[in-house]
């Protein structure tokens, strides 16, 4: 389709005709745009026949019966449920400790860094015996810790996060803590995604329809701190000067 | 930052998201999951803004709607093909008019269904009221280049109708 006043692409010109269908266009473009469908006959079969369908998906939709919506209440709905069982988390975490050690023991680096500091470093929660009335009651701010928590003694103090996929939403909480000498590191919301401890950090196992958040506590003698999203570097933090916590959107690259 | 009252929110917008999800899903069962895991997610994990919520409700929703359909097509290994999602569960025997709505609601179920998924969301979204600046941020575009998105969606709508309607009998082309 063409415009007659050359200024719009046909594209552009569809785009301002719906918005004349539906109402978007200011008084002054509205009226301009009236203008040229008096005088242009293509522009006005265009319009007529973007409204033609339109009224057509409007009638063919209004037909359908919608049912019921359900009865939700959905603030009184447990906050849990995105939280794997325990025994199928420990048995996942047992399982990559396997392969870690498996994999790792035939490379030189991760070799060193396994046997220099397995002993000591990876502590993986075991499941802990919940009471389920109270677990309806557990909301992921008040920061029980659960399966989906890990806590390690960094091996290096340069530390990497490396988040597999970009999110369409969703934060990584990175603080700094001044005590102690380990990582923690949890699923805040979400569910199916994975905390997996690497010999360079940590590594959070997600996917591009995730929609979770995580924290992640750092001692402050870490020199630097990379988050990595989808293998590109989108912070790079220094946990000890000063301590800090800063909230990374999960929406990148 | 403002009061967040998802009770509120639910009454606002529940029924309208239904409706956009059963239409964008064509399975109501799977839409009222969908529904249930919005709302599930505006308590768990609500926005950090609180100034565009209908949107962020569709947005969540509609990826959420996403995820569930490609767990489900893996875990049943079948590719959709436009048919409607509606037989995942045996339909109810159809009386009288209900065979006609029947019809329709098969026509522009495979016809939505011949869209992207994102242009069946703005068209829906259009169907529900959304102002384009509504659209535009739940899928994540420029309020501008909404108008344009959505006469594409039309053409393309109506080049799956017309296939359609080639398809039926005279007497149901007529319907319309």
């Amino acid at each position: 389709m063409k415009d007659d006043t050359g200024q719009s692409t046909p594209s552009l010109l569809d785009g301002r005709l719906v918005r004349l269908l539906d109402g978007e266009v200011s008084a002054e473009e509205r009226a301009e745009l009236l203008e040229l469908l008096e005088s242009s006959p293509e522009a006005r079969a265009r319009y007529d026949e973007l409204r033609a369908v339109s009224s057509r998906l409007s009638h063919l939709l209004e037909q359908e019966a919608t049912p019921p919506v359900p009865d939700l209440a959905p603030p009184q709905r447990s906050v849990v449920r995105g939280r794997r069982s325990g025994a199928r988390v420990w048995l996942q975490l047992a399982a990559g400790v396997v392969l870690l050690l498996a994999v790792g023991l035939t490379v030189e680096p991760v070799r060193a860094w396994l046997t220099t500091g397995v002993q000591r470093v990876v502590e993986l929660f075991a499941p802990q015996e919940s009471d389920p009335a109270a677990e309806d009651l557990v909301t992921p701010e008040q920061g029980t810790e659960s399966p989906s928590t890990v806590r390690f003694l960094p091996a290096d103090p340069v530390f990497a996060v490396e988040v597999r996929s970009p999110q369409p939403d969703g934060v990584l909480i990175v603080e700094s803590v001044s005590d102690g000498g380990e990582v923690t590191a949890s699923v805040v919301a979400g569910a199916g995604e994975t905390l997996v401890v690497l010999p360079s950090g940590l590594g959070i196992t997600n996917t591009a329809e995730s929609t979770a958040d995580y924290r992640v506590s750092v001692p402050s003698r870490l020199t630097s701190v990379e988050v990595r999203i989808d293998g590109v570097v989108v912070a790079t933090l220094s946990p000890g000067d000063p301590p800090g916590r800063w909230e990374i959107p999960l929406d990148r690259p | 930052m403002s009061a967040l009252d998802p009770d509120r929110l639910y009454r606002e917008h529940g029924e309208r998201l239904f409706r956009y999800l059963v239409r964008l899903s064509g399975d109501p069962d799977l839409a009222a999951d969908v529904l249930q895991d919005t709302f599930l997610r505006l308590v768990e994990r609500p926005p950090r803004r609180h100034d565009h919520l209908k949107a962020w409700l569709f947005q969540v929703a509609t990826n959420r709607l996403r995820d569930l359909r490609r767990k489900s097509a893996r875990r049943s290994g079948l590719l959709h093909e436009g048919v409607g999602r509606g037989a995942l569960a045996d339909p109810p025997p159809l009386p009288d008019r209900a065979v006609e709505r029947a019809e329709s609601q098969s026509i522009v179920r495979r016809a939505l269904g011949a869209l992207p998924e994102r242009d069946q969301a703005i068209l829906l979204m259009r169907e529900e009221g959304f102002a384009h600046r509504e659209i535009a941020e739940a899928v994540g575009t420029t309020t501008g280049s909404v108008g344009t998105l959505i006469a594409r969606a039309l053409d393309k709508l109506a080049r799956a109708l017309e296939g359609m309607t080639d398809a039926t009998s005279p007497e149901e082309a007529g319907t319309s």
